[in-house]
């Protein structure tokens, strides 16, 4: 008996030790202070960068593979990267583009030609995630080992954007995809790798929990007075908000993507810690059904514009992180259209409409859609669904997961569609085509694209296809603002709003700039840590 | 035992084949696109049908059907169309840490549960049934979630003494993998750095996943050992002075330990369902992150495969349990 009381005792006093121990070789001095954390909540599917097409991606990407060009930090201009410069035919079909000598992938080979045409070779080749981007390359040759050519089917003059954008734009090492071919591209093994010839290299993925970059030291523009910035990069997957602040509180975490607006209040009481905000070009619509049920007629359209309360939106139902939309087009663009009135509820206005449109007193119900998981479209409906009561008119409100939801959208049928549904966009570069040509030129219908509310004005399809190959930058411009004028006039949707990006960060990192187009992303080299 | 075994078995193979067939039928009768959805929302049609055609979306549904249980009888789950990678490898990599946790998670409910129960019953209306009787109030009415996020408010920002989330430090590397398991792998290649902050990782979110449960076993217990306790058997072996440490061991829970089975081995199984909430809140890369994407992309071969797992698990916990009833209580016969 004794025995066993001594057995049992034994292992109780191993099982504290061992958690001790443990705890103290844990607690072992690791280098933090020259490693950031980041903390962001979902992580990509892949990091093959010629399939992934997800913004859980951006941070990566950014920082591991370059681009022949890109943003500039902090602006939507586009600025020389693994290209020193570039020319453009007169008919601007062929883009020549002369790379920087002496750049090294991260697994040691060079930088060349060869490998800027394997790369976009790659990605035609694969034709998934990105490549309708590209689809306008025709041919790509390699002149000599520093000049690369572009040929185009057709004029592209958003080609530079799309070059600087960040998806299936990266340059990769051909022998390492080569070395891990087995008929796939080198699919399965750069869905978990990465060799660019970018800033950091990629160290290691352990799935659902962090992604390690190391700084790369034979990086073409060398670390000579940057000795403070990190040494590692450690991308932790924190799904739960509140636990992102907790780690950032606590100091285990320098920068957190996800902080809900109630924790935001929160912080900025904490002096230690530098919050960030910056509307961002995600755009929400209300896109109207234009093709049937009463939202086919436009003065109905009009009045239910008119029936919102956009200073409410903005305030209380978005708590003041969004800024109001003018026009369907990212504000701040080059060619956003700047002249469009700003809405403001107006209900007499509504009224009258409605009457015109033989509704005096409303009397019909429409369908309001959106995607699981976005409160403020869901609060946006409500608050619609109180303005529009009071015109007579009922809003049935319906929540449906992504693939459902496009289920019921991808349907070539408008009397099938709802009236009403609320859906955001990104554009992929910085070019207010991106916005218009996908959401309001009539190609573009179900179950083909993006123009999910039957949308069809015969001149808008004109200028959007004069603009797509438009070469003078100020006739392009031209087209895509009266383009801009005339959906508004049409109310082929309601813009709503730009949601704020929030980044919050410890103070001693420095050296963020905000991207508006990278949004998730960092420029990792211009960063560093003063502790 | 062993006739009841392979009917059970048998069995188990038909409830599967079920499963298979009603869940393959309503990933696919639901409503959404899988080809769209893997696509991505800005892919074009061309796209779209050549993902369909890649992952053989266009065939018939009793042909992807054929065609999946044949891959399945194989011991292949098929292409994930969300990750591009074959199932069962991302299944091993999400799996294993849940197991680990939820592993973690019964060691600690049976360790808790069912002494406190016992103590609960044989201290009847003192203190510490009091005491526990809390614990299990608690443990049944607090929501999983909430009782995460205290316990990371408490130990991890108030205390400091466990981490917040993560299966290991993201500044200590893993241990080498033999069988996926942290804790297993580190003491077997004596990585005790990997083991220390393995451990202290799983320390908060066990203890989450564990303590509803243990507190419902804890009641269980303790009201079957009452009732065993009050039977004349007992009276009598008192009557005849026998030690009462004897008595509550080999006479009271050998009795009242069927029920009390019964009741862990749901418990055990309902941490599978538990671990979810857990995971998020800690986290933890496991099965529940995985699950969670893989329904809101509607990719299918993951889905299919997570129930498959998850099915075979919950029906392995309750053949143990079936098994556990014989070797216990003699009476009990299988034929």
């Amino acid at each position: 008996m004794n025995c066993k009381r001594c057995c049992t005792f034994g292992f109780a006093v191993l099982l504290l030790l061992v958690g001790f121990v443990g705890w103290g070789l844990e607690s072992q001095p690791v280098p933090r202070e020259e490693t950031l954390v980041i903390a962001t909540g979902l992580q990509p599917s892949t990091l093959d960068i010629g399939v992934c097409y997800e913004a859980a991606s951006i941070n990566v990407f950014l920082a591991v593979y370059e681009r022949l060009v890109r943003y500039a930090p902090g602006s939507t201009s586009v600025e020389p990267e693994l290209a020193e410069s570039w020319q453009v035919s007169p008919d601007g079909k062929v883009w020549t583009f002369y790379l920087r000598q002496g750049v090294k992938f991260h697994d040691g080979t060079a930088f060349n030609a060869a490998a800027v045409k394997f790369s976009f070779d790659r990605v035609l080749e694969l034709n998934l995630g990105p490549a309708w981007m590209f689809a306008p390359i025709e041919q790509i040759d390699v002149i000599d080992d520093y000049t690369v050519q572009f040929s185009l089917k057709h004029p592209y003059p958003e080609f530079l954007q799309v070059l600087a954008n960040i998806f299936g734009t990266g340059i990769v090492s051909p022998t390492a995809v080569l070395e891990h071919d087995v008929g796939d591209f080198a699919q399965a093994w750069l869905s978990e790798n990465m060799v660019g010839t970018g800033p950091y290299r990629f160290v290691e993925w352990v799935k659902g929990q962090h992604i390690i970059l190391e700084r790369f030291d034979e990086y073409w523009r060398g670390w000579k007075g940057r000795e403070k910035a990190p040494k590692r990069v450690v991308i932790r997957y924190v799904l739960e908000p509140a636990v992102q602040r907790l780690l950032l509180e606590g100091g285990d975490v320098d920068i957190a993507m996800n902080i809900s607006p109630d924790d935001w209040e929160v912080l900025k009481l904490n002096p230690h810690i530098r919050l960030i905000e910056e509307p961002s070009l995600h755009a929400t619509y209300l896109r109207f059904n234009t093709a049937a049920g009463p939202t086919a007629d436009r003065r109905v359209r009009e009045a239910i514009r008119a029936a919102l309360d956009y200073e409410a939106m903005i305030k209380n139902v978005l708590l003041g992180h969004a800024i109001q939309m003018q026009g369907s087009a990212g504000k701040g663009l080059p060619c956003h259209n700047d002249k469009l009135p700003m809405l403001k509820q107006d209900l007499d206005l509504a009224r009258r409409l409605l009457a015109e449109a033989g509704y005096p007193y409303g009397g019909f119900t429409l369908e309001y859609m959106f995607e699981s998981g976005h409160d403020d479209r869901r609060m946006v409906g409500e608050l619609l669904q109180a303005s529009l009561r009071k015109l007579g008119i009922e809003l049935k409100i319906i929540e449906l997961p992504w693939p459902s939801l496009w289920d019921r959208l991808c349907v070539a049928s408008p009397e099938e569609h709802p009236a009403i549904v609320a859906n955001g966009w990104w554009p992929d570069y910085a070019d207010v085509i991106n916005y218009l040509y996908p959401m309001y030129h009539s190609s573009q219908w179900p179950p083909v694209a993006f123009n999910i509310g039957f949308y069809k004005n015969p001149l808008v399809d004109q200028l959007l296809d004069q603009a797509q190959v438009e070469t003078d930058p100020e006739l392009r411009c031209q087209k895509l603002l009266t383009v801009q004028e005339l959906i508004y006039a049409d109310v082929a949707d309601i813009p709503l709003y730009h949601l704020t990006t929030r980044v919050a960060m410890r103070d001693w990192v420095k050296g963020y700039v905000y991207s508006p187009i990278y949004t998730e992303g960092f420029y990792l080299y211009d960063m560093w840590i003063d502790r | 035992m062993w006739a009841f075994l392979v009917r059970r078995l048998s069995l188990t193979l038909v409830t599967l084949w079920g499963l298979t067939l009603i869940t393959f039928l309503i990933v696919h009768i639901a409503p959404g696109d899988p080809a769209r959805t893997a696509a991505g929302p800005q892919a074009r049609q061309e796209q779209v049908e050549q993902i369909r055609k890649l992952y053989g979306l266009d065939q018939p549904l009793w042909v992807q059907y054929a065609r999946y249980m044949g891959r399945l009888i194989r011991g292949d789950f098929g292409v994930s169309l969300w990750y591009k990678r074959p199932v069962s490898v991302e299944l091993k990599t999400y799996l294993i840490p849940t197991l680990e946790l939820a592993f973690c998670a019964a060691v600690l409910l049976i360790c808790l549960g069912f002494p406190l129960g016992i103590l609960s019953a044989i201290h009847r209306n003192s203190v510490l049934d009091h005491a526990v009787r809390l614990f299990a109030l608690t443990g049944v009415s607090f929501p999983i979630f909430l009782l995460g996020l205290i316990l990371q408010l408490v130990f991890y920002r108030a205390l400091g003494w466990f981490p917040a989330g993560g299966r290991i430090s993201p500044f200590v590397s893993p241990p080498q993998t033999i069988t996926g398991f942290y804790i297993v792998d580190a003491l077997l290649t004596g990585n005790w750095r990997a083991l220390a902050s393995a451990l202290h990782h799983l320390a908060l979110p066990a203890v989450t996943l564990a303590y509803g449960s243990a507190a419902v076993v804890s009641r269980m217990t303790r009201s079957c050992f009452l009732e065993v306790l009050g039977e004349e058997y007992i009276q009598t072996a008192r009557a005849k002075g026998m030690p009462e440490r004897i008595i509550l061991l080999r006479h009271a829970l050998r009795n009242a330990l069927i029920p009390i089975i019964t009741a862990t081995a749901l418990q055990i199984g309902s941490l599978l369902s538990g671990v979810l909430l857990v995971e998020v809140i800690f986290s933890w890369p496991g099965l529940g992150t995985y699950a969670y994407t893989s329904a809101v992309v509607l990719d299918v071969n993951a889905i299919m495969a997570i129930t498959i797992v998850t099915a075979l698990i919950y029906i392995g916990i309750n053949l143990l349990a079936d098994v556990l009833y014989a070797i216990i209580d003699p009476r009990i016969q299988y034929t």
